[in-house]
């Protein structure tokens, strides 16, 4: 089975707007987002984009979304195999973005291609409050993208609006679509904006932290109807997080990211129980714990310093500044210092970009 | 399921919803309240001077030495200051008169019969009006202590085509019956009822009869100066002063139609062919709602035309330049780049070009080439448009700016949405709630800006307010204390303005709730 998404060396940066004797002198500056990031999202799986702040998720998730401007892709990417008659008319319209007979190349499409291409891919974002327009009903939200696509007519429309709003359970739907956003609770604005994505019947959704900005209480309500819609309508989810513990609960396979690069990339079971990237296992240190008894214990959480700027990303292996075994693996400093190690497979279909592990094998 | 159906609304019903809301949620402030009345009674009144003064009404307005203003008094105050217990002789205009004589005259002692007053002023020295001789009679009542402007006779001429009215010829004499019992000829004409002109009264006429019922010692030369004062005053000191003279007074108009066999003329205004309308005007120092200028122009008029061009014009600028500003600044933040360097540049210009010299500039060339009434406004309020779109812009570029980054914009990027559809159904609706205060806001500058300049000088040749109150400047009358002349447009302008600025304060509060005090 082919993977739906395929990501390959995919780099964003962003230019620094420096004085005119810089520009003048070709001394640009970036800040690198995303620095050369490959990963793949296969069919009906849900795949986990984990890392702190700062590290690039959200950039990767953008960029997949067409929402960087182009210019800012400096690098790589990013491939999307799309139903058989959008990718015949792509094929028609642009034959230019149509890679291997089967994919889109997304940096390709322009025009009406695409706009084909992004009714296949949607996109909920983190924040409830701010990603609906507050002076637009619940109706005319979840309506826009079909609008905007020309699906139905004015009757069609209204049964696919309830039945998106019946999808995310926001029932019944005729009472929530005369509402305002302001009338909405965090996880049912949350809900409107799955529904908004749902409307276009999509086969990639992006869900860029989803819950991390509602109440513990009313995350769970959010991920199971994300959860049933990946069974029921054969989505495939590409879930961004900054919680290891969440991504656990959810993926299929987790990738972690560290200042605007891959780390680690495994199974969801394998990744927590077999670390094998020192990051990947402060990460996992670093998720509370919820047992009383441990709850006064001192925990170490091995990783040291703070992140540096995506600027002056540090030469060799961009961890090595916070890296604990680094220190305790006095053998291997030479290879950190010299260069950075490459995204390895190094057990079947466990990824890292670790020289320790990868020095060991070899 | 019905209550699905109803989710859509037609626009317009729901643009009316929200207009009426927005009116409910002024009227719960005062100061709202009181910009709505004040709004209510402009707009009324834009509706009554629409509806009541003609089409070209400016051009007459402009054209103030031709009637109807020259068969006003000149600088006469309102009429109501006379219910104030000030001494304004009153203005009487009567028209559509019937002569109270009309017979065939053809000796002499005749015109006794029909006119005693005629033999007791004038004996039978004269030339007795002979022919077919109409008389006419009105009373008028000087109540207080105040002279009379003039005694103003018009006549209108109506013929059927098989008259010739070159033929016959109509004189006119006038004479006055004072309380006094003396009985003045005040005004004599002769013309052909081809070319009639309007009678006023005639110190030649009267001034030698008058120096010598009197028994004055000054010439003729001196009574020329006075008048008007002598015809209704009593003359004291010799003539050198003169008091009113208060009581009822007659004005008795002879008109003599000969020419033609005046069997022939009775004939015809007995049959209707030949139709002379008089009207008798005893033009006193008050007049009309608002008085009138020094030409004698009606200033409730003037001031009531002023009301539908301060509420089009007012209205007209402020939506253009809001717009222009809305649609730039929202296009500039936008877009960014290029577009918004073009863009703010262009309104680093216009914003720093002085706005005033240039409106003079534009002003006097305006005049120099003689273009005057809607024309020359238009040109002076586009070039006030075009000229105060900036700051608007400036604002709303950087709100469009922070709009552009919400993430609800970066949704509709990612459902595909286009450009135009991002910036009509996203960022400008965000924009209303501000742009609706400034166009409120605004809606006063235009006119403000247009008093200004007619103050300066430029005549656009509208009668607006500012236009009235320039007139008033420009001919000394504050120096005549001619309060009714400056008071109604500027207390208007001011009224204007205020309206605007209270129901812009509350819509600031209705959009901005943090300003709200309680």
């Amino acid at each position: 089975m082919k993977p739906l998404l395929k990501v390959e060396e995919l780099k964003v940066w962003f230019p620094i707007r420096k004085g005119l004797i810089d520009v003048l002198f070709g001394k640009m500056e970036y800040v690198r987002a995303v620095d050369g990031v490959s990963f793949t999202v296969g069919d009906r799986e849900t795949f986990c984009l984990v890392g702190e702040s700062g590290c690039g998720k959200t950039t990767t998730a953008r960029a997949i979304m067409m929402l960087v401007d182009k210019s800012d892709v400096k690098g790589g990417r990013a491939l999307f195999k799309p139903h058989d008659e959008a990718l015949g008319e792509v094929a028609k319209i642009q034959p230019d973005a149509v890679v291997d007979g089967e994919y889109i190349d997304l940096y390709k499409t322009r025009g009406y291609a695409n706009k084909i291409v992004r009714r296949e891919i949607q996109m909920i974002f983190q924040d409830p409050f701010g990603s609906i327009n507050p002076r637009m009903s619940v109706y005319d939200i979840v309506e826009e993208p079909l609008i905007v696509h020309g699906i139905g007519s004015r009757e069609e429309r209204i049964e696919i609006v309830a039945k998106a709003l019946e999808a995310v359970k926001l029932v019944p739907p005729e009472e929530f679509m005369v509402r305002y956003p302001h009338q909405l609770s965090g996880g049912q604005r949350q809900r409107v904006s799955v529904a908004r994505a749902l409307t276009l019947n999509p086969r990639l959704l992006l869900a860029d932290e989803p819950v991390s900005m509602l109440d513990v209480s009313i995350r769970a309500e959010v991920l199971n109807v994300l959860e049933e819609l990946k069974k029921t309508r054969g989505m495939s989810i590409m879930f961004i997080t900054h919680d290891i513990a969440l991504a656990r609960y959810i993926c299929n396979r987790i990738a972690v990211m560290y200042l605007g690069k891959i780390v680690e990339m495994a199974d969801s079971d394998t990744i927590i129980e077999k670390p094998l990237h020192p990051y990947t296992r402060a990460l996992i240190n670093a998720v509370p714990d919820v047992v009383p008894e441990n709850r006064l214990r001192l925990r170490e959480v091995p990783i040291k310093g703070e992140v540096p700027s995506a600027v002056r990303i540090p030469a060799g292996c961009r961890f090595r500044p916070r890296c604990v075994a680094y220190d305790s693996n006095p053998w291997v400093q030479e290879y950190c210092v010299k260069e950075e190690p490459g995204l390895i497979e190094v057990e079947k279909g466990h990824y890292v970009a670790c020289w320790i592990p990868i020095k060991k094998k070899l | 399921m019905s209550s699905r159906r109803s989710v859509k609304e037609n626009p317009l019903v729901v643009f009316l919803k929200s207009a009426g809301g927005l009116l409910r949620e002024i009227m719960k402030y005062n100061m709202g309240r009181v910009g709505l009345v004040i709004l209510a009674f402009m707009i009324i009144m834009s509706i009554y001077s629409i509806a009541t003064l003609p089409g070209d009404f400016p051009s007459k307005w402009r054209h103030a030495t031709e009637p109807p203003w020259i068969y006003n008094p000149k600088m006469a105050k309102p009429e109501w200051v006379r219910s104030l217990g000030i001494d304004a002789s009153k203005t009487s205009i009567y028209s559509n008169l019937r002569p109270q004589e009309s017979r065939i005259i053809l000796v002499l002692e005749d015109i006794g019969r029909i006119a005693p007053e005629y033999v007791k002023a004038l004996g039978m020295k004269k030339l007795s009006p002979f022919g077919y001789v109409e008389v006419y009679r009105v009373n008028y009542n000087l109540d207080v202590n105040d002279y009379v402007q003039d005694v103003l006779i018009i006549f209108e001429v109506k013929a059927s085509e098989n008259v010739n009215l070159s033929r016959i010829k109509m004189n006119v004499l006038t004479l006055l019956t004072r309380p006094d019992g003396l009985v003045l000829e005040i005004s004599e004409g002769a013309f052909t009822l081809d070319k009639v002109r309007p009678v006023k009264i005639d110190h030649g006429v009267f001034s030698l009869q008058y120096i010598d019922y009197f028994k004055l010692n000054v010439t003729l030369e001196e009574m020329k100066s006075v008048y008007y004062i002598a015809v209704f005053g009593e003359p004291r000191a010799g003539g050198r002063e003169f008091t009113p003279l208060l009581g009822e007074y007659q004005v008795t108009l002879i008109l003599s139609y000969i020419g033609i066999d005046p069997r022939e003329i009775a004939r015809m205004f007995g049959e209707g062919s030949l139709k002379v309308n008089v009207e008798i005007r005893v033009l006193g120092n008050s007049c009309g709602l608002l008085g009138t200028d020094n030409l004698g122009r009606d200033l409730f008029l003037g001031v009531l035309f002023g009301f539908p061009v301060a509420l089009t014009i007012g209205f007209l600028v402020a939506l253009a330049t809001v717009m222009i500003g809305l649609v730039l600044g929202v296009v500039s933040g936008y877009f960014g780049g290029r577009v918004d360097e073009v863009i703010q540049r262009l309104v680093d210009v216009i914003v720093n070009v002085p706005l005033l010299p240039l409106l003079i500039l534009v002003g006097v060339s305006i005049q120099t080439r003689g273009w005057a009434g809607w024309p020359a406004m238009a040109i002076l309020m586009l070039i006030i448009v075009i000229f105060s779109w900036g700051g608007v812009a400036i604002v709303t570029r950087s709100m469009a700016l922070s709009i552009k980054s919400e993430q609800y914009v970066e949704a509709a990027k990612a459902i595909g949405a286009s450009t135009s559809r991002i910036v009509f159904r996203h960022i400008i609706p965000q924009l209303i709630p501000y742009t609706m205060a400034v166009l409120v806001f605004s809606v006063p500058g235009a006119i403000i800006a247009e008093a200004g300049l007619s103050v300066l000088g430029i005549d656009h040749g509208l009668p607006t307010w500012g236009r009235v109150l320039a007139d008033a400047q420009a001919n000394r009358g504050i120096a005549y204390n001619m309060w009714w002349w400056i008071l109604p447009p500027g207390l208007l302008l001011g009224l204007f303005s205020f309206a605007f600025v209270a129901l812009g304060f509350t819509l600031e509060t209705i959009v901005e709730p943090r300003l709200r005090r309680r």
